[in-house]
């Protein structure tokens, strides 16, 4: 039957969407930890908001609107979650978590040092500053993909880009190695 | 900012990079309870998308029919998506609202009165959970629990696996084959002095967490300190909460998915249309999670192969980040 049938490829796309959810939140919450600068709350709110929102994408078919389809979902999903950290940060005060935060349970690093200088220097820079350096170096992206995520032209991540390091270099110093050991 | 730091310096970045990936892997969550929230939100934007869009399609075709712009639609002119959930889907038992959950959970707590609810929500979302903040007069206590349909037990069967000093994580399983694990989590960074979440979960043998949780402080407020030295319910206390026979029938009147009835604008008895969306598989979902956090190294996920016969391919979830992205808008049309 027609309805079934429609129906079984619904549950199907959910098991997907699900799949796919769980197997890439690690790495997408690692990503926003570093966007918003050690916030590991904010950083939650990120990821669901980010999922939420390809969720709606996700089997969006209709006769009204021609299906869409995303291609590539695991770097699509870090092309929302920049964006949605983008975007938050101007509506941020108004707004309820979706859920409250988890178990931490395995936040205790390995790398403590660095991860804190890293963490608080990140902190101190302006949020596309930041975007453009976790899509850069992070995410490895390179400066064409970063640009079309950032909707800014190639020499302007370019700079942006030399500028943020610089930034981060002033507050890291010059030797990151030697940080790293410590 | 010296003239030299305006040209690339390949070294740097290198090492930069390679700083991050070091940084940015000793991040970890737990990642079922930010799955179903995002999925359950995901829903909601998807029901107003469709609401807003099923709108505006009604509005046209009358307009186009009879050139009269009144929308004989339930909800006063606009297109409706009402979501209702049955007891169907495995659910053994009528639906308990988001108050009725509170009302069971919160005579289990220490003697005192609830100052703020933050959430409550029942088992029609498929995963009920209260957020509240409670007062027994030695400080202010935020409370989260939830049920959540599916296990984030390491294969190894390890619930402390991933706690680390100073941490205490302790283990037990009860005589049905169920874990608990009771974490007492320290100081993280970021939270003020003191900051102390304790919590007890149960992973029951029949594929559900209860997770207790309880904060020395009020979590929302980043920067807010704490309200007293330690949360108000011991471990053991915690364990016998979430272990309490009272869930089994909030248990039971959690769908194996979601049933949701879409009333619409469509073709049918006075121009609404109904269906329904699931039940789904129970044996396909939830699927067994794997967590993926494997210290270090990136996820490489090992996921469960769909079963069944309309399962389609999953999509690619472990390629590289690079390659052609295929943007849709964004931000998706919303409301």
């Amino acid at each position: 039957m027609a309805r079934e049938s429609q129906l079984r490829t619904k549950a199907g796309r959910d098991d997907d969407f699900r799949a796919f959810a769980t197997a890439r939140t690690p790495h997408l919450y690692r990503t926003a930890c570093l966007l918003v600068g050690g916030d590991t709350h904010l950083a939650e709110d990120l990821v669901q908001e980010a999922l939420g929102r390809i969720y709606a994408q996700w089997h969006r078919t209709s006769w009204l609107v021609p299906r869409e389809r995303i291609d590539n979902p695991a770097g699509y999903a870090h092309t929302v979650l920049v964006r949605a950290f983008l975007s938050h940060r101007s509506r941020r005060s108004s707004g309820e978590r979706p859920v409250d935060s988890v178990p931490d349970s395995a936040a205790r690093e390995s790398d403590p040092a660095l991860r804190l200088a890293l963490v608080d220097a990140l902190a101190r820079l302006a949020p596309r500053d930041r975007a453009v350096l976790v899509l850069r170096f992070w995410e490895d992206r390179s400066v064409e993909q970063t640009a079309e995520v950032l909707r800014r032209s190639p020499g302007a991540v370019r700079t942006q880009t030399v500028r943020a390091l610089g930034r981060i270099r002033a507050v890291l110093g010059d030797d990151l190695r030697e940080l790293a050991d410590h | 900012m010296s003239e030299d730091r305006e040209l690339p310096d390949t070294q740097y970045e290198q090492d930069f990079s390679a700083a991050m990936a070091r940084a940015g892997e000793t991040f970890h969550t737990e990642t079922v309870p930010l799955v179903d929230t995002a999925w359950s939100y995901g829903r909601r934007l998807r029901r107003r998308r469709r609401a807003a869009m099923v709108a505006g399609a009604a509005a046209l075709a009358l307009v186009g029919v009879g050139g009269v712009a009144v929308a004989d639609l339930p909800g006063g002119g606009t297109g409706r998506v009402a979501a209702a959930g049955t007891p169907s889907a495995g659910a053994t038992a009528a639906p308990v609202s988001g108050q009725e959950f509170l009302d069971l959970f919160t005579p289990l707590l220490p003697a005192g009165s609830v100052v703020q609810v933050g959430e409550a929500r029942g088992t029609e979302s498929g995963s009920p959970q209260i957020r509240l903040t409670h007062d027994d007069g030695s400080g202010l206590v935020q409370y989260l629990f939830s049920i959540t349909h599916g296990r984030s037990v390491p294969d190894n069967g390890d619930g402390c696996a991933y706690a680390t000093a100073p941490d205490t994580c302790t283990q037990s399983v009860t005589a049905d084959g169920s874990l608990v694990v009771l974490y007492q989590a320290g100081t993280r960074d970021g939270e003020p002095a003191g900051a102390k979440m304790w919590s007890a979960k149960l992973d029951t043998k029949s594929g559900y967490e209860l997770l207790l949780q309880e904060w020395n402080r009020e979590p929302l407020e980043q920067g807010a300190g704490i309200t007293r030295v330690d949360p108000p319910l011991t471990p053991d206390r915690m364990a016998e909460v979430v272990t309490d026979q009272r869930w089994t029938g909030v248990l039971a009147a959690i769908p194996k998915y979601p049933v949701v009835t879409v009333h619409t604008a469509g073709s049918g008895t006075n121009g609404v249309e109904s269906w329904t969306v699931g039940p789904f598989d129970p044996t396909t979902f939830p699927r067994p999670w794997t967590r993926q956090e494997s210290g270090g190294a990136s996820p490489s996920p090992a996921l469960p192969s769909p079963t069944g016969p309309s399962a389609p391919k999953p999509p690619p979830l472990d390629g590289p980040l690079s390659g052609p992205v295929t943007l849709p808008a964004f931000p998706p049309a919303g409301p």
